[in-house]
């Protein structure tokens, strides 16, 4: 299997939980806000640890988080 | 950049500040003929050990300042300084980075010793080895941090 994008909805998802703060977020996962800032611009891509406790605060699950497409998809 | 990352422009500047200086000791030193022989070999000691206390002290400096600008600030927490995931891969990259820069300083060395060019080569090679692999640690975390990923 070849690689793959990642990409989120976190910037929409916080904006719709009343509109949380990336620092706000940091704290609740316990991570620093320049760690949400670089996994909302998908230039670092979390622990599958995280990426659940981030899906967990919005009470969505993974998927709807986190978007994975592979990039030989046609 | 938060304070914590800016630590590490900072921690750049401070090993290279303190390896000028040791270098320019060592300078003066070699122009006076004071590192030959065995006298010239303890006080080779003697100024690595200088070089070692002044690495430690100002980068304790260094990190401490940047430490209580990152907490007082309240971009970080004293438990999370420097311990968040993405913290910790960056500085796991960076010292795999470093190995190879201090690998290099011991091939040096062996290189200076089997041709036989004295101690005080040898031994600066090595600690050339030591200050670039600190560097090169320091530049990349700044690369990263500053890329954001």
């Amino acid at each position: 299997m070849g690689k793959g994008t990642l990409s989120n909805n976190i910037r929409r998802l916080r904006f719709d939980a009343n509109e949380m703060t990336q620092k706000e977020l940091a704290e609740k996962v316990g991570v620093t806000r320049q760690t949400i800032v670089a996994i909302e611009a998908a230039k670092y891509s979390p622990t599958l640890e995280l990426a659940f406790q981030i899906a967990h605060v919005f009470w969505k699950p993974l998927h709807e988080v986190f978007i994975w497409e592979p990039d030989d998809k046609k | 950049m938060s304070w914590y990352e800016l630590s590490w422009p900072a921690q750049t500047l401070r090993a290279l500040i303190v390896y000028g200086w040791y270098l320019s000791r060592q300078m003066e030193l070699v122009s006076t003929d004071a590192l030959s022989g065995e006298a010239g070999l303890r006080l080779l000691g003697w100024e690595l050990l200088l070089l070692i206390m002044a690495t430690i002290v100002a980068g304790i400096i260094v990190q401490g300042f940047f430490a209580i600008m990152a907490v007082t600030s309240g971009q970080e927490t004293t438990d999370m300084l420097g311990e968040d995931e993405r913290d910790k891969l960056i500085e796991a990259r960076a010292i795999v980075k470093g190995f190879t820069i201090t690998g290099l300083g011991f091939l040096g060395m062996s290189l200076a010793l089997w041709q036989g060019w004295g101690h005080m080569w040898a031994i600066n090679i090595l600690v050339a080895g030591m200050v670039f692999s600190d560097v090169t640690v320091n530049l990349y975390k700044v690369f990263r941090y500053w890329q954001g990923g």
